[in-house]
C-alpha cells in the first residue's frame, strides 16, 4: 500500500482525478456536438455545466472501483505483539432499543473474553436518551447486562441530562470527564457489532504506529430482511470492499472516519477534535452534524494519520430495511454534508480533506443536478429559436439543421456505462478471483449483481426525488433535528407507502404531461425516470417486503461469525425471559 | 431469571440505581480545546446562501 503522502499516493490521486476529468471532457464534448444543430442557447450551456459536475462524480466512482480492483488484496499478517494500552469501547445510544444494543455488548464481551482481551478493554455506554421510558428500560437492561457478563468494573453507563452537541457532544463530554482513564477509544454505533479478533488487531495496529490517530474499519451490513435491505446488504458486501480499497489507495494520511467501528487515540482526538458551534443558524451554522468527516480532517490538520484498512473484516452494522427509513436517515446525512460547504474553507486543512468534503457534498448534489438536467432538457427544445433555413443571404436552397443523434447516443452510452460498469467489473473480478464463492458462486453472484442493478435503476428516481426535497428543505432552513434511528422490521403497508410517496407519483405524472406538451419526442426517453416515479408507492411497498431468496446471498447470511450467532442467542434468551416475566413479581430480579 | 423491564417497581428500581451508581464512569478529565473551523472568508456557497436567504442563513 502506498505510504501516506508519498509519491505513489500523489500519482494515484492524479490518475484518478485525471481519469474522471477526461471522462467529463468527453461527455461535455459529446453533449455540445449533439446539441449544436439549432445553435447553442443559454439552456444548453446550463446543461453542459450540469453534465460537467454530474459526470465528474460518476467518473470518480468508476476511478475508485478501478483502483480498488487493481489494488493488492492480500491482507497483512495479523500483529501478535502484546497489547500495552487500555481501550474503552464507546457505545453512544439515543432512544434505541436497549435490549438489542446491550445484547450486542454482552456478545462482544464474551468474544473478547474468549480471546483473552477482557483485561485490555472496557465498555462505556454513553446514553443521550431523551425518552424517560426508554431511559428507565436502559437501567433495567444494564442490570441484566451486568448479570450476563459479570462486567461490573469494566462496563460503565452514563446518561446526560442535556444532550448538547448531539453525538459529537456526547463523545466530547466523555473525553472531558473520563478520557484520561484510557489510551484508545473504539467507537461503535448502537447497531454495531465487532469480532474480538478485529478489535484486538485494531488495537495492535494503532499501538504499532505512533502517528496513527484514527483507524477506520469497513463495516458490512448484516441482518437485512427486506428486498431493499438485502439488496443494500449484498451491494455493501460485494461491491463495497472494492470501492473501499480504491479509497484506501488514495487516502495518504487523510483517510475517512465514518463515525463508528473505528478506533482513535484519545489524546490525539482530545487535542484536535473539539468541535465549536458554528456561528449562524442551521443549515450552515449551529452544531456540526456530520462530525465524523470534520474530525478526520481535524486529526489530519494536526498531523495525525487517519486511515481505513480495507482488510479488516469482522466489523458489522445494520441498515434501514425500507426506502422511507433510508431516506429519513439520508436527510440527516444530507444536511450534515451540505453544512460542510461552510467548513471546506477552514484554515489549515490538507487539500485532500477539503476534497473529501467536496465528495460528500457531491454525493447529494450530483443526483439533483441530473434532475435539473432532465428538466432543462424538457424545456430546451421549446425555448430554442425557430430554425433558420436560409442562413446565407441570396442562397435559394434551404439548409436543414442537422442534429447529431450518434453523439447523443454515445453520450447516453457513456453515462450508462459509468453507472453500471464499476459493478459489472467487480462481478467479473469476483468470478476470476473466486471471491464470488462467498456469495453463492459465480452464477448467483452475477445474478445478484444484475438484480441489484435493476432494482437500483427502479429505486434511483424515487431516491432522486427524496434527495431533491431534502436539499430544498435544508436550504429553506428546515432543520432535520436528530431523529432516532429506526431499526427492526421495516415492512410497510401499501397505505403507508402511498402516504410517503404520493407526491412523487404526482410529480411523475406532471413531468410526463409537461414533456408530452413541450417535447413529445423526449417523452419515451424520460420513461425510465418518470415511470418509477409514478409507481413510487408500489416500489417502496414491494421493496420493503421480506426477502428470503438465494439472490443477494452474502457470506454473513450463510455462515455468520460466532459473535453474530452469540448476539442472536443472547437477545432471544433475554426477550424470551422478558416476555415470560410479564406477570412476574418485583422480587424476581433480585432472586435471579 | 426475569427482567421486568417495562414496569416501575421500587425494589428493582433501587437495584438499578445502585448498579448505575457503582458503574459510573471514572473521573479522569482530559482537556479538549475547541478548534477553529471558520475561515476568514466564508466559502462561496454559504456566502451565496446568506445573500439569498439572510434570515435562514443567519
Amino acid at each position: 500500500m502506498p505510504r501516506p503522502g508519498g509519491a505513489a499516493t500523489q500519482l494515484l490521486r492524479s490518475l484518478a482525478l485525471g481519469g474522471a476529468s477526461l471522462l467529463t471532457v468527453v461527455a461535455v464534448t459529446l453533449f455540445l456536438q449533439a446539441t449544436r444543430a439549432d445553435g447553442l442557447q443559454w439552456l444548453d450551456l446550463l446543461r453542459a455545466a450540469l453534465i460537467v459536475v454530474a459526470t465528474f462524480w460518476l467518473g470518480w466512482g468508476t476511478a475508485l472501483a478501478t483502483l480498488g480492483l487493481f489494488a493488492p488484496s492480500r491482507a497483512p499478517r495479523p500483529l501478535i505483539a502484546p497489547i500495552r494500552g487500555r481501550t474503552v469501547i464507546l457505545v453512544p445510544v439515543y432512544n434505541e432499543d436497549p435490549a438489542a444494543t446491550f445484547a450486542r455488548i454482552a456478545a462482544m464481551d464474551a468474544d473478547l473474553a474468549a480471546h483473552g482481551l477482557t483485561s485490555h478493554t472496557a465498555f462505556a455506554i454513553l446514553s443521550d436518551t431523551t425518552d424517560p421510558t426508554i431511559a428507565r428500560r436502559e437501567g433495567f437492561w444494564f442490570l441484566r447486562l451486568l448479570q450476563e457478563t459479570g462486567g461490573e468494573g469494566r462496563i460503565f453507563y452514563r446518561r446526560r441530562d442535556q444532550n448538547r452537541g448531539r453525538k459529537a457532544g456526547n463523545i466530547a463530554d466523555f473525553i472531558r470527564t473520563s478520557g484520561a482513564a484510557w489510551d484508545y477509544a473504539l467507537i461503535l454505533d448502537a447497531d454495531s457489532l465487532m469480532a474480538a479478533t478485529t478489535i484486538g488487531e485494531m488495537i495492535r495496529r494503532i499501538e504499532a504506529d505512533p502517528a496513527l490517530g484514527l483507524l477506520q474499519s469497513p463495516p458490512a451490513i448484516i441482518r437485512a430482511r427486506s428486498r431493499f435491505g438485502r439488496a443494500m446488504q449484498f451491494a455493501g458486501s460485494f461491491h463495497g470492499p472494492i470501492f473501499t480499497r480504491g479509497l484506501a489507495r488514495l487516502q495518504g494520511r487523510t483517510g475517512p472516519f465514518w463515525g463508528h467501528n473505528a478506533i482513535f487515540r484519545i489524546r490525539a482526538f482530545a487535542e484536535s477534535c473539539g468541535l465549536p458551534e458554528l456561528s449562524g443558524r442551521p443549515p450552515f451554522g449551529g452544531h456540526v452534524l456530520s462530525h465524523d468527516f470534520v474530525e478526520a480532517a481535524l486529526l489530519a490538520r494536526a498531523g495525525w494519520t487517519v486511515r481505513v484498512d480495507p482488510d479488516l473484516m469482522g466489523s458489522w452494522e445494520e441498515a434501514p430495511d425500507n426506502m422511507v427509513l433510508y431516506a429519513r436517515r439520508d436527510r440527516r446525512w444530507c444536511q450534515g454534508n451540505l453544512q460542510h460547504a461552510r467548513i471546506i474553507t477552514a484554515p489549515g486543512l490538507p487539500l485532500w480533506s477539503r476534497f473529501a468534503f467536496l465528495q460528500g457534498i457531491l454525493a447529494y448534489v450530483a443526483p439533483v443536478l441530473w434532475l435539473v438536467f432532465l428538466l432543462a432538457s424538457v424545456f430546451a427544445p421549446a425555448l430554442a429559436p425557430p430554425p433558420d433555413y436560409f442562413p446565407q443571404a441570396n442562397w435559394p436552397v434551404p439548409v436543414l439543421p442537422v442534429g447529431d443523434p450518434a453523439k447523443a447516443a454515445a453520450l447516453g452510452a457513456l453515462i450508462l456505462g459509468l453507472l453500471i460498469l464499476p459493478k459489472l467489473l467487480v462481478a467479473l473480478s469476483a468470478a476470476i478471483t473466486g471471491r464470488a464463492h462467498s456469495f453463492g458462486g459465480t452464477l448467483r453472484a452475477t445474478a445478484s449483481t444484475i438484480a441489484e442493478l435493476a432494482l437500483s435503476s427502479v429505486m434511483a428516481p424515487v431516491f432522486l426525488m427524496f434527495q431533491a426535497r431534502t436539499i430544498l428543505q435544508v436550504l429553506i432552513g428546515r432543520d432535520s433535528g436528530w431523529p432516532a434511528q429506526s431499526r427492526g422490521d421495516g415492512r410497510l403497508t401499501l397505505a403507508e407507502s402511498v402516504k410517503a410517496a404520493r407526491w412523487i407519483t404526482l410529480a411523475g405524472l406532471v413531468a410526463m404531461a409537461i414533456a408530452r406538451l413541450v417535447s413529445p419526442a423526449l417523452l419515451p426517453w424520460l420513461l425510465p425516470v418518470t415511470l418509477p416515479m409514478v409507481a413510487a408507492p408500489l416500489v417502496i411497498w414491494w421493496t420493503s417486503q421480506p426477502s428470503r431468496g438465494r439472490v443477494f446471498q452474502t457470506h454473513d447470511e450463510t455462515a455468520p461469525h460466532p459473535v453474530i450467532r452469540r448476539h442472536d442467542a443472547i437477545l432471544a434468551r433475554w426477550q424470551g425471559a422478558a416476555a415470560a416475566s410479564a406477570p412476574a413479581t418485583p422480587t424476581d430480579l433480585r432472586h435471579a | 431469571m426475569t427482567i421486568p423491564d417495562d414496569r416501575h417497581d421500587p425494589a428493582t428500581a433501587a437495584d438499578v440505581a445502585a448498579a448505575l451508581h457503582r458503574c459510573a464512569l471514572p473521573a479522569a478529565p482530559l482537556a479538549m480545546p475547541l478548534q477553529s473551523l471558520d475561515a476568514t472568508t466564508p466559502g462561496l456557497i454559504p456566502r451565496l446562501y446568506a445573500s439569498l436567504a439572510p434570515r435562514a442563513g443567519g
